[in-house]
C-alpha cells in the first residue's frame, strides 16, 4: 500500500511525464516509448534520502497544489494534457522565481531521464567515437567520425 | 593499497603520521608528497573507487551514484544554483574536462594585494605549476580530437575578436569521445588517480574509499585525528564508525566539506572558516547551424578563450550528455519534441566570469554542507554582455539561432537585435542560468581576514592544514584544477619538508 506522499508522487509523476513528452507526429518517442515514470522511479531509488524525498515532494506538490501554483481548480492530474504542458510553461516563463524554480525542476528532472534513454538519444542521432564494453548502457559507435570534422 | 568498501565496511582505527582528508586535486598532490616525505600516511575518501564499467554513459545513475547529493546538490542565496562535485577516489578530477591553466597574471597580482600574501607572485608557484603540469602530463588538446563543434567555437570565438587556442587538458592520446562528465572509461584523462594517487599508493600511503569524515579530534588546538563514520557507497547509510589518529591532519574535502568539518570541530578562526564562498558567475548558449555538427564527437572542451573585452570572462566550448544539457534547453512538450531533430546541427559555448560575489558555508545537522552565495546584479549584467558576445560571434558564423535559456529574453536569438535582448537592464542575477562548477574561498589563506597562514595552517591551531581549493582567496578566473594542485604541493611540501624548488620530472612516476 503506497503512502499519501508516494501515490501523489506517482500521480503528479504520471501527470507530468505525460505533459511534457506527448504522443507526437515528430516521431519523436513519448513517455511510454521511455518508460519515464518506472525510469525516474528507479532513479529516484538511486538518490541519496534527502534528495530522493525532494523530487517526490516536487512531484507531490504539483498534484496537489496546482491550485495554489495557477495551474487549474483542481489536481494537477485531473487537468487536460494540453493545459498541464501549458501550465508548466508558464510557470517556467513566471517572473515569481519560486514558480519558475518549481517548473525548471519539473522539465530538468524529466528532460534528464527522457534523454538518456537509448531511444531519446537515437532520435536526435546521437553516437559515440569509441566503445565502452563494460557499460551495459550502449549506444551506437561509429569510430573514424572525428576525421570528418577534422580541420 | 586503496582499501575498497569491503575492507572498511566494520570500521577501523589506524595510526598515521598524517591524515589526508580528501582524494581529489588537493588532497592527492598532498599524500603523494607525504608519502614521498616517508610520513605514514592515510588518506580518507568519502566515495567509492570507480572501475571503467563504473563510468557508465547513463549520466542521471552515474550522477546519483558518484556525485554529492545526487548530483541536486543548490547553492542557495541570490537564486538557486546547481553545484556539482564527485565524490569518488580522484574526486572531481575523474569528472572534468581536465583543464589545467595558470592563474592569469593579473590574478596573480589581484591575489596578493587582497592577501598580503608574496606567495601568489613568487617563483615557488611558478615551480609547483610546473611540477603539477609535467606529472598531469598536460598539453593543448591536438587538433585532431577537435570535432566540428569545438572547431566552430574556434570560428566564432576569433569573429568575435578572441585569440583562443586549444585548452590545455591533463589528458593522453584523448580519445574524443566526449564522456568526461561521466568518467574517462579509456583510461586517457589523467586524473589523479591515476597520478599523484598512485605516486602515494607506491610510497606506502593508504587509502580508505567510503569513510566520511565528521570532525578533527583535538587535544586543546593540536591535532591528534579525525573520526567518522562508514556509510554504504549506494544507499550511503553509516555503517560503522573509525578512527584515524595523527599528529597533522590536511583537510582536502574540497570547498564545502573542509569548511564543514573544521566547523564541526569548533574551529572557526574567528568566523573566517566558512565565513567567506565564491564562485564563477557564467552561463551557456547553443547555436544551431545550418549543417550538421555532431556535437557528441570530440573533446569535452577542447576551444577556449580568454575575453579582452570583458577581463575575467573565459569562453570554452562544451559538451556534457545531452541528458544533462537539455535540462534548461528550449520549450517544455511539443515545443521541445518539435525540435530535437536540431540537436545534431548544435554547438555550445560556455562563459565563466570572476565576478564580485559573496557567500558562505555552514555545516547542516547532518553534516552537509549549506550554502548560500549572492551575486550583484551588475555583475550578472556584465555576464549577459558576455553572452551577448557569444550569441553574436555564432550568428556570425553562420548559426541560424541562438539559444540562452536566460528568462526574459528573446528565446531563438536570429539576429543582433534579437541578441539585445541580453542587455536589457531588466535582467538581473535571478535571470542567471548557470551552474556552479567552480567554487573557491570558503577558509582563504591571507594574512588579513583569513583562516590559513600562508603554510596552509588553520589559524588558531597547531597540526590543521588545508590544501584545496578553500583556500583560494577569491576567484580564480580560469579552471582551477591546476591552482588547487600547485598550492597543495607547496603546503604538503612544507610539511613533509621537501624542496618547494624541486625541478618537474625529479619524481619517479607511480
Amino acid at each position: 500500500m503506497p503512502s499519501f506522499l508516494e501515490a501523489n508522487t506517482r500521480r503528479g509523476l504520471e501527470a507530468t511525464a505525460e505533459a511534457l513528452f506527448p504522443g507526437n507526429d515528430y516521431g519523436a518517442p513519448d513517455h511510454r516509448d521511455t518508460e519515464l515514470v518506472a525510469r525516474t522511479l528507479t532513479y529516484l531509488d538511486a538518490l541519496p534520502g534527502p534528495q530522493r524525498r525532494l523530487i517526490q515532494s516536487l512531484f507531490a506538490l504539483v498534484e496537489l497544489g496546482a491550485p495554489l501554483l495557477g495551474l487549474g481548480a483542481s489536481r494537477f492530474s485531473s487537468l487536460s494534457a494540453p493545459a498541464r504542458e501549458a501550465g508548466i510553461r508558464r510557470l517556467r516563463r513566471s517572473r515569481f522565481l519560486p514558480y519558475r524554480l518549481v517548473g525548471d525542476a519539473l522539465k530538468a528532472t524529466l528532460t534528464l531521464l527522457y534523454m538518456s534513454h537509448p531511444k531519446a538519444l537515437a532520435h536526435i542521432g546521437a553516437y559515440s567515437v569509441c566503445e565502452r564494453p563494460a557499460d551495459p548502457f550502449r549506444i551506437p559507435v561509429r569510430a573514424g567520425a572525428l576525421e570528418r570534422g577534422a580541420p | 593499497m586503496i582499501h575498497p568498501f569491503d575492507d572498511v565496511r566494520a570500521g577501523f582505527d589506524v595510526d598515521a603520521d598524517v591524515v589526508v582528508v580528501g582524494s581529489g586535486a588537493g588532497g592527492a598532490v598532498a599524500a603523494a608528497n607525504l608519502a614521498r616525505a616517508g610520513l605514514r600516511t592515510v588518506v580518507l575518501e568519502a566515495g567509492p573507487e570507480l572501475r571503467p564499467e563504473d563510468m557508465t554513459r547513463d549520466a542521471p545513475l552515474f550522477m546519483a551514484r558518484y556525485y554529492w547529493e545526487g548530483g541536486l546538490r543548490m547553492l542557495s542565496g541570490t537564486t538557486q544554483i546547481p553545484t556539482l562535485q564527485a565524490r569518488c577516489v580522484g574526486g572531481s578530477t575523474v569528472v572534468n574536462s581536465a583543464i589545467l591553466m595558470e592563474l592569469p597574471g593579473w590574478v596573480r597580482e589581484a591575489w596578493q594585494r587582497e592577501t598580503g600574501l608574496s606567495l601568489f607572485t613568487g617563483p615557488l608557484l611558478d615551480a609547483a605549476y610546473r611540477r603539477v603540469f609535467s606529472r598531469s602530463r598536460a598539453a593543448p588538446t591536438p587538433m585532431t580530437v577537435m570535432g566540428r563543434r569545438n572547431l566552430v567555437v574556434r570560428d566564432a570565438l576569433a569573429r568575435a575578436g578572441m585569440n583562443g587556442g586549444p585548452l590545455p587538458r591533463a589528458v593522453v592520446d584523448c580519445e574524443g569521445s566526449a564522456d568526461c562528465f561521466t568518467g574517462c572509461a579509456g583510461g586517457r584523462k589523467q586524473s589523479v588517480d591515476r597520478t599523484f594517487l598512485r605516486d602515494a599508493v607506491r610510497d606506502g600511503a593508504s587509502v580508505y574509499t567510503c569513510a566520511h569524515v565528521e570532525s578533527v579530534e583535538l587535544d586543546g588546538h593540536t591535532a591528534t585525528g579525525v573520526v567518522g563514520t562508514i556509510r554504504d557507497p549506494n544507499g550511503q547509510g553509516v555503517v560503522a564508525r573509525f578512527r584515524v589518529r595523527a599528529r597533522r591532519v590536511v583537510l582536502a574535502a574540497g570547498v564545502l566539506h573542509t569548511p564543514v568539518i573544521l566547523q564541526r570541530s569548533g574551529i572557526t578562526a574567528g568566523g573566517a572558516v566558512g565565513g567567506t564562498l565564491f564562485s564563477h558567475i557564467g552561463g551557456g548558449m547553443v547555436g544551431i547551424l545550418p549543417e550538421v555538427v555532431d556535437p557528441w564527437v570530440g573533446a569535452t572542451q577542447g576551444w577556449g578563450a580568454l575575453s579582452d573585452e570583458i577581463r575575467g570572462m573565459k569562453y570554452e566550448c562544451l559538451w556534457a550528455p545531452p541528458s544533462v544539457l537539455m535540462v534548461r534547453w528550449g520549450d517544455v512538450g511539443h515545443g521541445f519534441l518539435r525540435r530535437l531533430g536540431e540537436v545534431k546541427h548544435a554547438t555550445v559555448i560556455a562563459t565563466v566570469y570572476r565576478a564580485r560575489v559573496h557567500g558562505r558555508v555552514r555545516a547542516r545537522r547532518n553534516g552537509m554542507p549549506s550554502m548560500s552565495l549572492y551575486i550583484p546584479d551588475d555583475e550578472a549584467r556584465t555576464v549577459f554582455r558576455g553572452l551577448k558576445i557569444g550569441a553574436d560571434a555564432l550568428l556570425d558564423v553562420g548559426a541560424e539561432y541562438v539559444h540562452t535559456g536566460v528568462p526574459g529574453v528573446v528565446d531563438e536569438m536570429r539576429s543582433r537585435k534579437d541578441t539585445e535582448s541580453l542587455l536589457s537592464p531588466n535582467l538581473g542575477a535571478k535571470n542567471l542560468q548557470m551552474s556552479a562548477t567552480h567554487v573557491f574561498g570558503s577558509c582563504r589563506m591571507s594574512e588579513r581576514e583569513g583562516a590559513v597562514d600562508e603554510t596552509g595552517r588553520v589559524l588558531g591551531t597547531r597540526g590543521v592544514y588545508v590544501a584545496d581549493a578553500s583556500l583560494f582567496p577569491s576567484p580564480s578566473s580560469v579552471n582551477p584544477q591546476a591552482t588547487i594542485m600547485a598550492l597543495s604541493d607547496l603546503v604538503s611540501r612544507g610539511l613533509g619538508e621537501l624542496s618547494p624548488t624541486e625541478p618537474p620530472g625529479a619524481v619517479p612516476l607511480g
